[in-house]
């Protein structure tokens, strides 16, 4: 970092070109940044529970349709689903959505058919025929209320909610934000006519979603600036030292998004965290930077630019070596996302670790070029720093005199944050992800309590050679399954192939309700499919595969825990092993399943990244401290944050969501930064013939102000992240805030009280003793003053 | 070829074959009989479209048709049906019986096309033995489980169309007019493009838009090898039409074809369709005009 700083200040034309240049080139980036939520984004394409969900979507075309739901309840614009005016419009619309580039088919209560028995047999009718309202609605309307095509798919039981079904050809992003931008014009003039739509479906929820999280990043950012820029002034008293230090980690975050778009990975839900995240962690290197800038400067010594060229250069060698450790910490810890089998968190981990050494190169490289320029008057100030080595100095003896007390206690808290961590489980949902105020949330609820359940568990049944879902014995199974799930509390009704079948057959037998059932023959069930098929084939294709050998079973679900989740998937995974006939096969799938998985590979993530972020830490800091010790006493101030903080939410009983279950792998890599910033001072000054106490005093007295700033810095950054409207970016952020603040209070009272606690400090610090020689002649000063004052004291 | 109230298609089944744009009346100087030279003055996209359509489509018919659907995923199934259509009392009536699969044989269309209102479908279910009516479905829906709609197969008039001609083309080095027919009638397309031989007026290739799309969602095409020389109709053997928005398809082959028999009107009554009665077979068939009995080579 020394050569880098070195380098900068003596060519600054060719180190701004560099960043110019390195900025365009990252702002290109920008231009090709897409976003992308929802179960694909997060699980990621390759996952095979999303895989196993697109090949059953595939096959079961429209099994997942977009809902565009409307209440004629207290509006003016209609008085039921059978109103003419609203008839009309869902005419207009599903008409326009049909003839969309991308839309495969749309129903609707004025275009899909009703099969209605006469005389001669049955009439195909719509409720809209020939463009007009047809006179005899309400007859239809009660034919509607039965039909197992209509009722609660598109029409609610009390005929005051209708929907619109959309089956996409393309569950891609650019076709997604095509469509729904198409349906936000088709749909608008009938807004202004009082109606109000309610849209639910995979592929909408995630356009919506991503709108929702663009707007939100852009709000979020101007907080977190402000939040770091309070406290950079506060401490430092300089407008252009913040703007210095934010100039530096904010190019940093916007080349990260730069990064991101070049390599073809879109935003998402936890890339949103990217900016705000690179620029809180960032401007850490920079506080540290500037603390030990504004004391070698403090006195006037920085008046000229040669003197701040010279300071700048002592910066860089005395807080160079541990900046580039504690980043190393930290991208190690996000770098442990790639452990992970999800997508969305190895990204997410690749891209944050790119940020924060982005920051690093910045803050070494043209921060000091900023400093180096700023008018005299401007720099950064020390203030008031006989105040500041006064209270921490207190903070360090105090430690030192209650040492044995603040590690029993750390002991006790730690062992209690155990037992809370190790009851720490994850429930995640999409509606948890968004947050409550979420138009999302609003219109999943709204389509719940009126229309079917849009959350299912899907099943495909597979049939062997020769045989097809149609014959009785491969209907007498399915309806043995649907019978299984709907005894599971929670799950149901079960929808199938066997409703339309049954329908059908009831038609065909004069209506007589006695023949609501499938027919007793294989010949039979075909006819009365193909009588379906010639009508309208599409009908059936979310239900049985063209040649009848696959079956889709889905189950309406209640939004439940996980416990409960996971307790159904056991359930239905047991009756697909044992209560299939042996030739079948079987999938279980759909959002359901999907969110158990992504449950599953949280918890998995959330323990393999933390220990491998951890082990990464140890790795790093017993590198650098040269011993493996000095790492073991580093992770104690580090560990016990995260243990204490997240162990506290376990106990609570409150379930890790994706924001939250992230907490504990970066907090382990920031957390551990103060305290390698810590113990290099101090075991330079052991090492300079120092006693242990005038060592952690002096090591406290030397970064203790920038580990407080980086620290509130860090808290409030963190903190800031509380605006955001997603439920999971807002309490991530929270439990971040909250495990800094802890991380502090260990590294300033438990990790002196460590070092200070007799024998056990002796053990924990192995040989090391008074160096032969010193790295810095001045320390060497200062243990010999110190021996002096040892000698007068003894 | 004659003032016909309206052309007789292949309907139903063979209908699929190809799209289908309605007749007016014909200038005669228009029929395929004609030769039309390409290095004149060029016909108005109007003249040539009606010139295709007369080509194929205005014949009776007695034909045996192999559909396979294949679905994205690569299922399929296949079904086969015999099939008459024949212009009775001024409307095209087309009577199908499928043969294939096993579950399904015997079961019989009926189906009544008119100019002025909604045609009619009348089935019969022989494990039922019960027929029973269908009104017909939206245009734009799928049309028996295949990828072409009912519009594709229905009748139509020219007048249901604006109709502009478009650049020369070629498929397979074979010159074609491009036609680009706007539907005026309330339809799935915005636009569907037609590319008619230059030689003998067979519609090679339809293209079929949606509203405000660069790329066709829906594609019909009858490869020029496939086609027979009846008379002086050229009909394809051979169709395929694929929905590109769907990622399906569905292939057509008429395996045996009787141009304008002599089919008795006693066939296209629901009576015939309740008491199963025989489709007529091809040698007890006399073409009342141009005949041809060519069976497809052999699958």
């Amino acid at each position: 970092m020394e050569a880098l700083t070195r380098w900068s200040l003596r060519f600054p034309a060719a180190t701004l070109g560099a960043v110019a240049i390195a900025t365009l080139l990252m702002g290109a980036g920008l231009l090709r940044l897409e976003t992308d939520v929802g179960y694909r984004a997060f699980l990621g394409a390759d996952h095979p529970q999303v895989q196993t969900l697109d090949a059953f979507l595939e096959r079961f075309g429209g099994g997942l349709p977009v809902i565009i739901a409307w209440s004629c309840e207290r509006t003016p614009a209609c008085e039921s689903v059978f109103d003419p005016s609203a008839l009309m419009m869902a005419y207009s619309v599903a008409r326009s959505l049909a003839a969309t580039p991308g839309v495969r088919r749309t129903e609707s209560p004025a275009t899909s058919a009703l099969l209605v028995p006469d005389a001669q047999g049955f009439s195909v009718r719509r409720l809209v025929e020939n463009g007009q309202p047809v006179g005899d609605r309400a007859a239809l309307a009660r034919r509607a209320w039965i039909d197992p095509f209509w009722r609660g798919a598109l029409v609610s039981p009390d005929g005051m909610v209708g929907a619109i079904l959309l089956e996409l050809a393309s569950s891609d992003s650019a076709s997604s934000i095509r469509i729904f931008a198409e349906l936000e014009r088709v749909l608008a003039p009938y807004r202004t006519r009082g109606f109000t739509f309610h849209l639910v479906g995979g592929r909408v929820d995630f356009v919506v979603a991503a709108g929702e999280l663009e707007s939100a990043t852009r709000r979020l950012i101007p907080v977190v600036v402000a939040a770091i820029s309070i406290v950079v002034w506060l401490l430092f008293g300089s407008a252009l030292g913040v703007g210095a230090t934010l100039a530096s980690t904010g190019l940093a975050a916007l080349w990260t998004l730069g990064a991101l778009g070049w390599l073809g990975w879109p935003q998402s839900t936890l890339t949103q965290t990217l900016p705000p995240l690179v620029l809180v962690v960032g401007t850490c290197d920079g506080i540290h930077l500037l603390a030990r800038f504004a004391s070698e400067t403090a006195g006037g010594t920085g008046a000229t630019r040669a003197a701040r060229v010279r300071a700048l250069e002592r910066v860089s060698r005395d807080v160079g070596m541990p900046c580039v450790i504690t980043t190393l910490t930290t991208a190690g810890g996000f770098l442990s996302f790639m452990a992970s089998d999800l997508e969305s968190f190895a990204r997410f981990g690749v891209a944050a670790a790119l940020g924060v050494i982005a920051a690093l190169l910045l803050t070494f490289s043209l921060l000091p070029l900023l400093l180096a320029t700023l008018p005299a008057a401007r720099l950064p100030r020390s203030g008031a720093t006989a105040a500041w080595d006064r209270a921490l100095l207190a903070l360090v003896a105090a430690a030192g005199r209650r040492s044995r007390s603040i590690v029993v206690v750390s002991l006790a808290l730690a062992l209690l944050g155990g037992l809370g961590f190790a009851q720490l489980r994850v429930d995640v949902s999409f509606e948890d992800l968004y947050g409550e105020q979420s138009r999302i949330v609003q219109w999943v609820r709204f389509v719940e309590t009126h229309l079917r359940r849009p959350e299912t568990i899907e099943i495909e049944l597979r049939l062997p050679g020769g045989e097809l879902a149609i014959d009785p014995a491969a209907i007498a199974q399915i309806e043995r399954s649907s019978a299984f799930l709907e005894s599971l509390d929670g799950l149901g009704p079960v929808h199938s192939i066997l409703e339309p079948l049954s329908w059908i057959h009831r038609l065909v037998e004069n209506d007589d309700p006695s023949y609501q059932r499938p027919a007793e023959s294989r010949r039979k069930n075909a006819q009365l499919l193909a009588l379906l098929t010639l009508d309208d084939p599409q009908r059936l294709s979310p239900w049985i595969t063209l040649d009848q050998r696959r079956v889709r079973l889905s189950a309406e679900a209640s939004k439940v825990p996980q416990e409960r989740l996971s307790a159904w998937m056991k359930r239905i995974e047991a009756h697909v092993a044992n209560d299939l006939p042996p030739e079948w096969g079987a999938t279980v799938t759909g959002a359901g399943a999907v969110i158990h998985a992504m449950v599953n590979e949280i918890q998995s993530t959330q323990l393999r990244s933390f220990a491998l972020a951890a082990a990464i830490d140890l790795l790093l800091v017993g590198l650098f401290l040269r011993s493996a010790r000095w790492a073991a006493l580093a992770m104690v101030p580090t560990a016990l944050p995260v243990v204490l903080t997240l162990g506290t939410i376990g106990l609570l009983g409150v379930p890790l969501d994706v924001g939250t279950a992230m907490v504990a792998t970066i907090v382990i890599g920031i957390a551990i930064d103060d305290t390698v910033h810590l113990l290099a001072q101090y075991r330079r000054r052991r090492e300079a013939g120092l006693d242990r106490a005038d060592s952690i005093s002096k090591a406290v007295a030397h970064v203790g102000r920038a580990v407080i700033t980086t620290s509130a810095a860090l808290a409030l950054g963190f903190l800031s992240l509380r605006a955001s409207p997603w439920h999971s970016v807002a309490s991530f952020g929270g439990v971040a805030a909250i495990a800094i603040v802890v991380a502090l209070v260990a590294d300033l009272v438990l990790l002196p009280a460590l070092l200070l606690l007799g024998s056990a400090g002796r053990m924990l610090e192995g040989k090391t003793g008074p160096p032969t020689d010193s790295p810095d002649p001045g320390l060497r000063s200062t243990a010999v003053m110190s021996s002096r004052r040892s000698t007068r004291n003894g | 070829m004659a003032e016909r109230s309206g052309w007789i298609c292949l309907c139903l089944l063979t209908g699929l074959i190809g799209p289908i744009v309605g007749a007016e009346t014909v200038d005669s100087s228009l029929s395929p009989t004609t030769e039309t030279p390409r290095d004149v003055v060029p016909p108005s996209a109007r003249q040539i479209l009606i010139q295709a359509l007369v080509n194929r489509y205005e014949l009776d018919a007695r034909a045996s048709v192999e559909i396979t659907i294949t679905g994205k995923s690569g299922d399929t199934t296949t079904r086969r049906a015999e099939v008459a259509s024949k212009l009775v009392d001024g409307q095209i009536v087309s009577f199908g019986r499928f043969t294939y699969p096993a579950e399904m044989r015997g079961m019989t269309v009926l189906r009544f096309q008119y100019a002025d209102r909604d045609d009619d479908f009348w089935i019969y279910l022989p494990e039922f033995r019960r027929v029973r009516r269908m009104s017909a479905a939206l245009r734009s829906d799928m049309f028996i489980g295949t990828d072409a709609a009912f519009e594709d197969v229905e009748r139509r008039q020219i007048d249901d169309y604006r109709v502009e001609l478009g650049p020369s083309e070629e498929i397979d080095g074979e010159p074609v007019w491009t036609v680009r027919a706007r539907p005026t009638y309330d339809s799935g397309y915005e636009r569907v493009v037609y590319s008619i031989s230059k030689d003998d007026s067979t519609i090679l290739r339809s293209y079929h838009y949606k509203r405000g799309a660069e790329e066709p969602f829906k594609v019909i095409e009858t490869p020029r090898a496939t086609t027979e020389k009846i008379g002086d109709h050229t009909v394809p053997r051979r169709a395929t039409v694929r929905n590109l928005e769907r990622g399906t398809r569905t292939d057509i082959a008429v395996t045996r074809i009787l141009v304008n028999p002599e089919l008795d009107d006693q066939l296209f009554t629901l009576r015939s369709l309740g008491q199963e009665r025989e489709m007529p077979r091809y040698d007890k068939l006399e073409p009342s005009a141009a005949r041809s009995d060519i069976e497809a080579p052999h699958e």
